[in-house]
């Protein structure tokens, strides 16, 4: 039972919060929304949750309609698990509490000893054990994050909605919460729309990610396609942080503005190919002090340890360069980029 | 060495003048209360406890506040609700007459309803032509009707502040967990809005225990007593030991506030979880089309009921020649407003409450803004002790503290009897609010602003001038409106403490009331109501015209009313 959205739009007044939205998900896939903030991802989550209704278009699953202008399938009655960038814990119920919740109402059909090591598995499952007579007032924010999973997965709803659900966490948890998240999908087999503005938390997890820009769909595909061939200059600099290299396309040629450089290339999407753009990633990048290349002056260092990130300046524009730990450069210093050889 | 003793003679001074102030009065009273014969003893509590009109006294207040306080509790919560949470239009309108008992005084909306429900008026007339019983305002209902009104904003102020902080995320999960609309309200929100409801019943409660003036207009001459009239009946009275006994009795009633009052501080002290959340004006719920009309013209009309259709009344019966009669051509008259404005005595009190309220003002605003700077900046303790002593005599029933007042500042010559003494009342009564008011405007002013004046060269004056007073303005300000209202249109302090020259606007109406001129009494009422809403729609026009000039003004956080919670709810603690 595949979910499809169909010709989505969503306005808020005058306001469009997302236009135009189609896109089919997978029964058990990964599929991760991303964009910066006001790009419509949350709300086009929250019109799969059933807390928004269309403005136009619809959600359908399995052929039955979920949402549209007309009708709405209230929230309760989805099938859905939701786990919220605020928590959302409730301050007078313990962790236990918490997770038997969704257990009581009447939408789940378990019987009381099913309801038991539902809750008991859903409980292990995200590391809690222990923990069960706590309140929310006394966990820590992973802790209160694990409670919210938990609270989501128990009842075995078909679809998982996400909703930045590690931004409130500091950096290091929020990389050890990426792995509990991907067990969690291996584990239940669920649907997982999972919201976030954090293009690495996307690549990481995910098995497609959407990008979204302005209410409107910029390019869906799996990591691997969307990190290296970004389909419009939206998607490379937010994903990849591509340097967009102005020149002239000649088939697998292409031609570096005021600069007597040419780079082999595949031929990169339409929209690169019409506006005679390159994108080259950072890492994409190689620094020489032998002429032969963009010619440049390095205005920024930042050494980051694994890698070192240089500013380049060639004339008016400014290039990122990531480079290793072999050679290093100095600020001011003249070099030349050239596209590393794939 | 020397700035050493200074610092402690100055300790020391300001320790005892907050000690002769504001607890001598209430140490006199508890003495008096024991008094009998000039000798120590417990007599007089005996003697009140042994009379039945005691017992009715006591029953009557417990009745009326319990009962008035559900009807708060149940229109307070009911209209918040609706303003916070649902789709319903017309808020402002709708939030401004929920509030509108809290800046009409109480003595003004008695005196409304008992011209609404006149014997002869068109209510009862229409009930009685129909075969209904005619509705006597003059009984312990009518007290509790009337007292249950008056009480609504402090209910809804707390509660509908509080529904906005709950996060709507946490009614989502609920119904991510299959859980209905209604469900999740029940299950959730109604759990989370739970302490607010409490602490504003138990403040409800508290109001109603103080209050003096509903029962004194309704139940004086119907012979209903209750703790608060009692005492005051008590002490105007004369017999061997008439104050003894009065301050016995006025123990007693303190015991019952304070306890409340202690009560209600721990129920705001467990909800301090969600202080820091952002409020949510979102609609949260959405009622169909009819049922959104319906809710809300029905609101509207009930709310218009409970004080804009008996202060209408009540202003036409101003202009009637006969108290009781139609309002006609014949029975049209001027010479009771003609009296209002030209009778020596009103336009001594309308000046001695006016003057009364702008010293006050000043008072507290200075000395208040100062405690809370000690406290805020200094983490003074003695300030802190300052504001709990300040605190109690807040908490105290105004009927209370008068008596006390009378017993403590007789022994300083020159006092009693003249202006000054109500001047003292009011500011030893008031004087919190403004400390938990200045105290908000410090706390939003990051004490790095004031180190970067200093950084900058900036000596104290400038600091305080440019920097300190610009930026808290406006919440001081709120605070000390709140004042200069409430002294403005006092009563229970002054129906003990004023003499014959001293008279306030709140006793002359109760004076008329009590003489049975009904016609006058409401013209005057007539007049204040008038200069209230006068000052309040101005004060919020300038507001309006503020908040429109920034760019993230709020439509919908309605009415402007610059009232908020920490100036009812935390004020009593």
């Amino acid at each position: 039972m595949s979910l499809s959205i169909e010709h989505v739009t969503k306005k808020f007044g005058d306001f469009t919060a997302l236009n135009n939205v189609s896109l089919e998900i997978q029964d058990g896939e990964f599929l991760a929304i991303l964009g910066p903030s006001g790009c419509g991802k949350t709300t086009l989550l929250r019109i799969v949750g059933g807390f928004e209704t269309p403005t136009e278009g619809s959600v359908k699953r399995g052929g039955g309609i979920l949402s549209s202008p007309k009708e709405n399938v209230p929230v309760e009655k989805r099938n859905i698990g939701m786990v919220f960038q605020s928590f959302a814990l409730w301050p007078h119920m313990t962790v236990r509490e918490h997770v038997q919740f969704p257990l009581n109402s009447r939408r789940c059909t378990m019987s009381k000893k099913e309801k038991q090591e539902a809750a008991d598995q859903a409980i292990t499952t995200v590391g809690l054990a222990g923990l069960e007579k706590r309140y929310p007032g006394e966990l820590s924010g992973g802790q209160k994050q694990r409670v919210a999973l938990a609270r989501a997965i128990v009842a075995k709803p078909s679809i998982l909605l996400m909703d930045e659900p590690l931004s409130a966490l500091d950096a290091e948890l929020k990389i050890n919460m990426r792995q509990e998240i991907q067990n969690i999908h291996k584990l239940t087999g669920a649907t997982i729309i999972y919201v976030t503005h954090d293009q690495s938390e996307a690549l990481a997890m995910a098995d497609r990610i959407l990008i979204m820009k302005e209410g409107k769909i910029e390019q869906l595909g799996t990591p691997r396609e969307v990190y290296c061939s970004p389909q419009t200059e939206f998607a490379a600099t937010f994903v990849s942080k591509c340097n967009l290299v102005r020149g002239k396309w000649n088939g697998n040629e292409f031609h570096v503005r005021d600069q007597d450089v040419v780079f082999s290339a595949e031929p990169a999407a339409e929209e690169f190919l019409l506006k005679g753009i390159c994108p080259i990633r950072p890492e994409e990048f190689e620094i020489f002090r032998e002429k032969g290349g963009i010619c440049g002056n390095i205005v920024n260092r930042q050494y980051n340890g694994r890698e070192i990130h240089y500013t380049v300046q060639s004339g008016d524009d400014f290039y990122k360069v990531y480079t290793g730990q072999e050679r290093l450069y100095c600020e001011g210093e003249t070099i030349y980029l050239r596209k590393k050889v794939s | 060495m020397a700035e050493k003793v200074k610092v402690n003679f100055g300790r020391a001074i300001f320790f005892l003048a907050v000690f002769f102030v504001f607890l001598m009065p209430v140490v006199s009273l508890l003495k008096m209360s024991v008094t009998s014969d000039g000798g120590f003893s417990l007599q007089n509590y005996q003697e009140i406890l042994q009379e039945t009109r005691t017992e009715k006294a006591i029953k009557n207040t417990l009745l009326i506040s319990i009962g008035s306080t559900g009807i708060a509790v149940a229109a307070g919560s009911f209209f918040a609700f609706l303003v916070a949470y649902t789709n319903i239009k017309r808020k402002q309108l709708l939030e401004l007459l929920v509030l509108a008992p809290y800046i009409i005084p109480s003595y003004i909306i008695t005196l409304s309803w008992s011209s609404l429900l006149m014997k002869r008026g068109t209510v009862n007339t229409v009930l009685s032509s129909l075969g209904l019983p005619v509705i006597d305002i003059y009984t312990l209902p009518g007290i509790i009707l009337v007292m249950g009104i008056c009480n609504i904003p402090v209910v809804y102020l707390l509660v509908v502040n509080m529904l906005r902080k709950i996060p709507r995320d946490m009614e989502w999960a609920a119904r991510t967990c299959g859980y209905t609309p209604w469900q999740s309200l029940r299950k959730i929100t109604l759990v989370q809005v739970m302490p607010a409801i409490a602490s504003g019943s138990m403040l409800a409660f508290l109001a109603s225990i103080d209050n003096f003036s509903i029962p004194a207009f309704l139940g004086i001459s119907s012979g209903i007593p209750v703790l608060s009239t009692y005492i005051y009946e008590k002490a105007i009275g004369f017999g061997p030991n008439a104050f003894t006994v009065a301050a016995a009795l006025s123990v007693i009633l303190s015991l019952i506030a304070i306890t409340g009052t202690m009560l209600q501080g721990k129920l705001i002290h467990k909800n301090s979880g969600l202080e820091s959340v952002k409020e949510d004006d979102s609609v949260r719920y959405e009622l169909p089309l009819t049922a959104r009309r319906l809710t809300e013209w029905g609101s509207l009309a009930v709310l218009a009921g409970f004080t804009v259709v008996p202060v209408i009344s009540m202003i036409l019966s101003a202009f009637c020649k006969n108290y009781g009669m139609k309002l006609r051509q014949e029975n049209f008259t001027w010479k009771n407003f003609e009296f209002v404005f030209t009778n020596d005595g009103v336009k001594k009190a309308l000046l001695n409450s006016l003057s009364l309220a702008a010293v006050t003002c000043v008072i507290c605003i200075v000395i208040g803004t100062a405690a809370a700077y000690w406290k805020v900046r200094r983490n003074s303790k003695a300030a802190r002790m300052f504001e709990s002593v300040a605190s109690l005599t807040y908490a105290l029933p105004g009927i209370v503290l008068a008596l006390a007042m009378i017993f403590h500042w007789t022994i300083v010559p020159g006092v009693y009897g003249t202006i000054k003494i109500l001047i003292i009342a009011y500011a030893t009564r008031y004087l919190v609010l403004q400390i938990k008011g200045s105290t908000t405007a410090m706390l939003s002013v990051e004490p790095a602003l004031e180190e970067a004046g200093r950084i900058f060269g900036a000596g104290k004056a400038t600091i305080w001038g440019r920097i300190l007073i610009p930026m808290m303005m406006k919440q001081i300000l709120s605070s000390a409106f709140l004042i200069f209202v409430s002294s403005m249109t006092e009563l229970t302090l002054s129906s003990m403490l004023a003499s014959a020259g001293t008279k306030t606007i709140g006793l002359t109406i109760f004076n008329l009331q009590q003489g049975g001129d009904y016609s006058r009494a409401a013209a005057l009422s007539a007049v204040i109501v008038c200069l209230v809403v006068l000052g309040y729609s101005s004060i919020s026009l300038i507001r309006r015209a503020e908040d429109t000039g920034k760019p993230q003004n709020r439509p919908q956080k309605a009415a402007g009313t610059g009232f908020s919670v920490k100036n009812t709810g935390e004020a009593a603690i």
